[in-house]
């Protein structure tokens, strides 16, 4: 009996640990969730145009797609050094000027995230085989790094836009 | 459900028909938003997490682009037969797509003096079959009758199909202009007319939405026969005159340089184009003065291609076959007697 009570119990335990290994986002202190919306203007009876951001409906190349990362403190210490690591996605490309996030540093790499610095500073080699300033378009990845520690409980947001190729 | 004060607002934008450019993103491709966070608790470095992944279909744009290729009109014999117009029907969308294919005789509005073209005898509407360019009614590289419902252009993001309108032409006023117009509809139910940004659910290539592009999902263009017509007019001068005491008077011993200018106009071609010149009785062709476009020929009937006629007296020059528009100018010299 004893021994089928403590292999319920750690079969239990094992089917527990697969699920959370499973829902990732909630591993650990931080919670990171990720959404994609598109704006939407709809005119309303009075006239008056209005901006709604929604799930993406027509989806196709030239639309401009916002991406917002939520990261939450779900533990109940306070996290620090909390760096948010962002590959431009597949298939799009980043809009020049669009990043946001409140008390964050932000860099971009232009050379697949091996080297991140300002926007004014990134360079890329050029054709000629010399080196020029790396244009938006060509950033790779975008990195924020939050100032300061995010208390439990606490979220932040940061995000970009992205234009579909 | 968040309300913001940006100002973009744009949804998304339309491509204009421009063939050859890059048509996108295919459609039924999944845009993965993953961001991974690294961060530390109490000083202590944590394992990094992945956020989860923000995820996009992308949907189709149905954007057909239509354009007539023989750049000027086609030149048809009156009466003629299966004459063909190239148009050439490219997808400019981002997905897979079928089009249907309709062609109108003489579209309205008609232009006066135009004559209204007739479907082909050998067929109506032609698809290239990609074993010779250029159309074949028959042969071994014969181009595909289009008939809709059963080969209706089915074509991949970028890819074109040439499309062959045949026609026969009745008979009709020489140098008049006959017109057909071909329009490319899409096929995907309810696209074909509908306004720009119209989308249907589930329809797109990938299961996303199919949307209608900038060109309502259809596109056309007119093609032109022009018939054939040829006009000829000779203008015969005399360029210089010098009498035997060195002035420019009319006189027995005078020599005189004629210019025949001889202008070919309208379409087509003359062939066996013989330019002959009797001299009047009074004046003595000047031997070895005949120039054709300032290059001297040979009295002899031989090879080049001016002759001097002593029975006929006439300068006679053989242009063969000439396409129009043309012009010659042909000197020679002669003495008043």
């Amino acid at each position: 009996m004893r021994i089928s009570r403590l292999f319920l119990a750690t079969m239990l335990l094992s089917m527990l640990s697969i699920y959370s290994l499973a829902v990732q986002a909630a591993d650990g202190a931080i919670k990171v969730t990720s959404i994609a919306e598109v704006e939407v203007t709809t005119l309303g009876k009075d006239g008056k145009k209005s901006v709604k951001r929604t799930t993406p409906e027509k989806a196709v190349p030239g639309s401009e797609v916002i991406f917002t990362n939520i990261f939450e403190n779900v533990s109940n210490k306070a996290a620090s050094d909390i760096v948010i690591n962002n590959p431009v996605p597949n298939d799009t490309t980043y809009k020049a000027g669009s990043v946001f996030g409140k008390d964050c540093a932000i860099a971009f790499s232009a050379d697949g995230g091996k080297t991140f610095g300002a926007a004014e500073n990134l360079k890329i080699k050029g054709a000629n085989g010399q080196q020029r300033n790396a244009l938006p378009s060509e950033y790779t990845h975008i990195r924020w790094t939050y100032k300061g520690q995010l208390a439990p409980g606490k979220f932040g947001e940061v995000g970009f836009r992205a234009v579909i190729k | 459900m968040r309300t913001r004060l940006a100002s973009i607002c744009v949804s998304f934008l339309l491509l204009t028909p421009q063939l050859g450019w890059a048509v996108g993103t295919t459609a039924g491709t999944v845009i993965s938003n993953i961001a991974t966070v690294s961060y530390g608790l109490g000083g202590v470095a944590q394992p990094a997490i992945s956020s989860t992944a923000a995820m996009i279909k992308i949907d189709e744009v149905i954007q057909p682009a239509l354009t007539w290729q023989d750049g000027t009109p086609v030149i048809v014999n009156s009466p003629g037969t299966n004459n063909a117009l190239t148009f050439l029907l490219a997808n400019s969308g981002n997905g897979q797509e079928k089009f249907g294919l309709a062609r109108t005789n003489g579209p309205a509005p008609l232009p006066a003096g135009n004559f209204t073209p007739l479907n082909g005898s050998a067929g109506s509407v032609y698809l290239e079959n990609g074993l010779l360019a250029g159309f074949q009614a028959s042969g071994p590289n014969a181009d595909t009758v289009y008939v809709p419902g059963v080969n209706d252009p089915n074509l991949a993001p970028d890819a074109g199909q040439f499309i062959y309108v045949v026609s026969d032409t009745p008979v009709v006023v020489p140098n008049s202009r006959g017109d057909v117009l071909l329009q490319v509809t899409s096929l995907t139910a309810g696209a074909a007319g509908a306004a720009p940004g119209t989308s249907m659910a589930a329809m797109g290539q990938g299961g996303g939405f199919a949307v209608v592009g900038g060109g309502r999902a259809q596109a056309s263009a007119t093609g032109s026969y022009l018939s054939n017509g040829l006009g000829f007019a000779m203008n015969k001068t005399v360029v210089t005159v010098l009498d035997p005491n060195g002035t420019a008077v009319l006189m027995p011993g005078a020599v005189m340089t004629y210019q025949i200018a001889a202008t070919l106009t309208g379409v087509g071609t003359a062939n066996n184009l013989v330019i002959a010149d009797p001299l009047p009785a009074n004046i003595t062709y000047v031997p070895g003065s005949i120039k054709v476009d300032g290059v001297a020929k040979t009295d002899a009937a031989d090879a080049d291609n001016a002759q001097f006629i002593i029975t006929t007296q006439s300068v006679s020059v053989s242009l063969g076959s000439v396409a129009a528009p043309a012009n010659v100018v042909i000197t020679f010299r002669a003495t008043i007697n």
